[in-house]
């Protein structure tokens, strides 16, 4: 393994990082000169470990190989996530509340800790949703421009025109990928500020609302959240930006270019819409019958926290935990499920459920003929068998990590049953706001210490996509070779 | 498809069936039972169509092929259910969806029942309980070929369709004799049990109805608060040992007569499944000591009946784990979701499916690794094949998909989410006693007939693991069949 390119990188990767956080730094010199240090210090500490790590020059020779990348990839997320969390714990925050802040953000989890936001700062607000932008960016570079040098079949799902090319030729068009994709996150949050103006929030309420969408996050700069402004406009605003936000970004780019019909012509973004519809017609028709809201109460309360959960944002527009059983357990299944792949979005992810769905019925009609050979495609394009066999064993291990969640959770933060699956399958997909004592997402102020690890460590495991990080506790990652 | 050889197999296990019914009918008899003429009815009706069956039925192409298998499986535990429920609901002890409800709770060893006082039912009718999760927990069809007629080659197909886990294995090459050889060990099982019980301190009647329900992984008791009515640790020791042996595979089991202990260490399935309850009971055992104010012995005593219980799929209680602390709960719920071994009468996914889906993430990891890697899993230093581990995990998608879309669709009906949950995760894996309103000391009475049909569904399910019952929904199966 070639150590010194690994540090490099992550050396980059803070030097990067250390721009961001200079917008809060420059946000004190203007509001609140006494507050410099919480982001000076921090700011400070990531230059010198950014220098130390990157050391001058670049040692770049070739491409990384899978173990690099992996290395990269999770130290450099547990790097942000430390130096990501000095400001909070600046201010007066205890470690594990400060990091739990900090992991929350990165990971666009959402889920809070800090208790009265009123009484917060205005730049620790604004860090708070930067985290959250800068996490969901992260995760799109990486899981775009990383992966294909994990095991190139998995990007094949995301864009079908890497199909059998070689990695020279590859690595152009990842550049390229990599400008379109940013351009469009920060155009795409540009946008939705603009929206949000429009409708009526100041700038800060619509800078934060907007990173907080775009990134699938869920954080918000208010107690009662969107439940503040009370207006249908920015509530439908919102709920129009999730669900976009919850989309392939690269298909998006291919039906700007290739015209509309192919965003309709993809399978997962069309079972996204299936799903979605499906799930919000239950859930609409159980609170009309329960006589929650009036019909068109019901479906926009229905379709704003369908589409707030399955795209991993986690806002809330109503008191979503005192709905019927049905509609709890609806959105429960919608935590695992998740928005599609080439997003920000946590989950299973519908590229994979897709996948999973075909291969069942194709394991059906095998077992009619048994000596069936069956194709499993996916918009047009046949889906390699190694590929399958890793999906099925995601999803053993995504089930399994819950479970093992939930059941500590329960022991550790002396939760009920639901509560603790709740929690578990929020953090595992990075929903944030959960069910009963976590109903909103400042619920989880009110946990123990070692429930918020546990939550911490499965938002971590779920961001990674479990794997990411149990590839590194494996011994033969770090043999020689 | 041949429908005349599926009507034949059909006709005589129904006529099969109406034998089965004579034994409550006599035991009605001698006892003066007031369900005398339940019994009677049932048994009349049973045979009728078995000879309606036989009529229409033919024998003389006796060529099974898969899809027959199938059909005679499938054909066969619903026709069964539904005689079987007559009894019940003739006699006025409970409703149509009811007595169909209790009757597939009964043939698929599961024990959930909607019985609200059991102790007020005549005792044939209880005994007829017990006796549908033992003919149901050899397997009905397991039993026919054992007993019944040589069907020739075609055996197999029913015999697959019907027996779980992931592969077949059979202890001896032919499936007449395996299914013989099987049935001994159940019936030495069922008799060692018994005269334990006996011995115990249970009444003849009491140790043969608790012997049916433990052998068969089932649950049913003839006392309202089940175990908990005798309150002996020696009791609850006999069942809480012969319930984990029940768990064990009867292939294994009948190795270990032809060759000796050692085949058991020689079981990774087995291991794994010995060690799973020692953990659990350990974990559970320690939780309800700090929570529940429960002295050593009988935190000991409880947590290794009920890990023992929900592991086995038995569903006995002999504590109400409802009011143990969430974590406990959580352990009863994910043994559920496991449960025994493979080729026993256990439900749930299988310890063998979860070894094996284990080691296939390892591999995965490994696999990430180094790229180029080909991995090979293997069991019990046998290589498992492609087909049976690409298998495996759309068992474990398919088995969570519709465990999730059964909980749905019994939350439609206004349970609780927990509720819900577990209701599904105790029936699909015919475990029986759930959480909340379905829990350790009450029934699933309350439950609507709407719920009590989703919830037989999710028990027939569980019992013909999935893909026999759901085959049946593919248009496929019902294209006739070319011959290449």
């Amino acid at each position: 393994m070639n150590k010194r390119l690994v540090m490099y990188l992550w050396g980059e990767i803070i030097f990067i990082f250390t721009g961001y956080m200079l917008f809060p730094l420059l946000m004190t010199l203007f509001t609140n000169e006494n507050r410099i240090a919480e982001f000076g210090i921090p700011v400070l500490i990531s230059v010198v470990i950014g220098a130390v790590l990157t050391r001058g020059k670049n040692p770049y020779k070739g491409r990384l190989s899978i173990r690099e990348g992996m290395l990269v990839i999770s130290g450099a997320f547990i790097f942000v996530c430390i130096i990501g969390m000095l400001p909070f714990w600046l201010t007066g925050f205890t470690f594990i509340d400060a990091l739990f802040e900090s992991v929350s953000g990165f990971t666009t989890t959402g889920a809070s800790v800090l208790g009265d936001l009123s009484l917060l700062p205005k730049e620790l607000l604004l860090w708070r949703s930067l985290t959250q932008w800068l996490g969901g960016l992260g995760i799109i570079m990486v899981f775009i421009t990383m992966v294909p040098q994990i095991g190139r079949e998995a990007l094949q799902l995301f864009t079908g025109e890497l199909h059998g090319e070689s990695a020279e030729r590859l690595l152009p068009r990842i550049t390229e990928t990599i400008k379109l994709l940013f351009y469009f996150y920060s155009g795409f949050t540009f946008f939705i500020t603009i929206l949000l103006l429009l409708a009526g929030m100041n700038f800060f309420e619509a800078i934060n609302h907007a990173m907080s969408i775009v990134s699938t996050g869920g954080f918000s700069i208010y107690n009662d959240g969107l439940g503040h402004f009370n207006s249908t406009t920015i509530n439908l605003i919102v709920l129009v930006c999730m669900f976009v936000a919850g989309g392939n970004h690269v298909l998006y780019f291919k039906a700007y270019r290739e015209g509309i019909s192919h965003l309709f012509k993809d399978t997962e973004f069309r079972l996204y819409v299936a799903l979605t519809v499906i799930f919000a017609i239950f859930i609409a028709i159980n609170l009309f019958n329960n006589n929650f809201y009036s019909a068109g109460g019901s479906i926009f309360n229905a379709f704003f926290q369908t589409i707030s959960i399955v795209s991993t944002a986690g806002f809330a527009m109503a008191n979503y935990d005192a709905w019927p059983d049905f509609s709890k357990y609806c959105l429960f299944l919608l935590m695992f499920i998740g928005g599609c792949s080439g997003s920000t979005v946590g989950g299973i992810k519908m590229s994979r459920l897709v996948v999973l769905l075909k291969v069942t019925g194709a394991e059906l009609k095998r077992t009619i003929h048994p000596r069936m050979v069956s194709n499993i495609t996916m918009t047009e394009r046949a889906i390699p068998p190694r590929l399958i066999d890793g999906i099925t064993r995601f999803f053993f291990l995504y089930i399994a990590v819950f479970f093992f969640s939930a059941s500590l959770l329960s022991l550790v933060g002396d939760l009920s049953m639901f509560s603790a699956a709740g929690i578990a399958a929020a953090c595992l997909a990075s929903v944030g706001a959960a069910f009963e004592t976590v109903a909103t997402i400042a619920g989880y102020g009110e946990l123990t210490a070692g429930a918020k690890i546990v939550a911490m460590l499965t938002m971590f495991l779920g961001r990674l996509e479990i794997f990411t990080l149990l590839v590194l506790l494996h011994p033969d990652f770090w043999k020689t070779e | 498809m041949n429908l005349f050889i599926v009507l034949y197999l059909l006709g005589k296990l129904s006529l099969a069936c109406a034998g089965a019914i004579l034994v409550p009918l006599v035991m009605a008899f001698y006892m003066g039972d007031t369900c005398l003429e339940a019994f009677a009815i049932s048994a009349v009706l049973a045979m009728s169509i078995g000879y309606i069956f036989l009529h229409y039925g033919n024998s003389n192409d006796v060529h099974i092929t898969f899809r027959e298998g199938v059909a005679v499986v499938s054909g066969a535990w619903v026709l069964v259910s539904f005689l079987g429920a007559m009894p019940y609901y003739l006699s006025g002890t409970l409703d149509f969806i009811s007595a169909i409800f209790e009757s597939i709770s009964g043939f698929t060893t599961t024990g959930a029942t909607a019985i609200t006082n059991i102790e007020a039912v005549a005792k044939s009718m209880l005994f007829w309980r017990s006796l549908t999760h033992w003919m149901g927990g050899i397997g009905i069809v397991v039993l026919f070929i054992a007993f019944l007629p040589n069907i020739g080659t075609g055996a197999v197909h029913m015999f697959n369709a019907e027996v779980t886990g992931p592969t077949d294995d059979r202890v001896v090459p032919r499936i007449r004799e395996t299914s013989v050889a099987l049935c001994k060990i159940y019936i030495f099982f069922t008799v060692v049990q018994a005269a334990l019980l006996f011995w115990a301190g249970m009444s003849f009647y009491d140790c043969i109805n608790h012997a049916f329900s433990t052998i068969a992984t089932g649950g049913f008791s003839t006392y309202d608060n089940s175990l908990m009515h005798f309150n002996s640790p020696l009791i609850e020791g006999i069942i809480g040992v012969f319930m984990i042996l029940a768990g064990g595979n009867f292939a294994l089991y009948f190795s270990v007569v032809q060759k000796g202990p050692r085949e058991f260490w020689h079981d990774t399935e087995f291991k794994v499944y010995i060690c799973l309850v020692v953990i659990a009971t350990a974990l559970v055992g320690l939780n309800i000591f700090y929570k529940m104010g429960f002295s050593g012995t009988e935190s000991l005593r409880h947590s290794f009946f009920q890990v023992a219980s929900i592991i086995s799929t038995t569903g006995f209680v002999s504590n109400d784990f409802d009011v143990w602390p969430a974590f406990s709960k959580y352990i009863l719920v994910l043994l559920m979701f496991i449960g025994a071994c493979a080729g026993s009468t256990a439900g749930g996914i299988k310890v063998s499916r979860i070894v094996i889906l284990y080691k296939l993430t390892l591999a995965e990891i490994r696999h990430t690794i180094h790229p180029c890697m080909v991995t090979n899993i293997s069991m019990n230093g046998k290589h498992v094949p492609d087909t049976v581990i690409s298998g495996i995990g759309r068992f474990f998608f398919l088995y969570m998909m519709l465990f999730a879309g059964l909980t749905l669709l019994l939350a439609s009906t206004g349970l609780s989410v927990t509720d819900s949950i577990g209701a599904i995760a105790a029936t699909i894996s015919s475990v029986g006693p759930a959480l909340g309103v379905a829990g350790a000391t009450s029934t699933y009475a309350s439950i609507t007939p709407f719920g009590k049909t989703v919830i037989c569904i999710a028990m027939l399910l569980g019992r013909l693991e999935l893909f026999t019952l759901l085959v049946l929904i593919r248009p496929e199966f019902w294209r006739s069949t070319r011959n290449w």
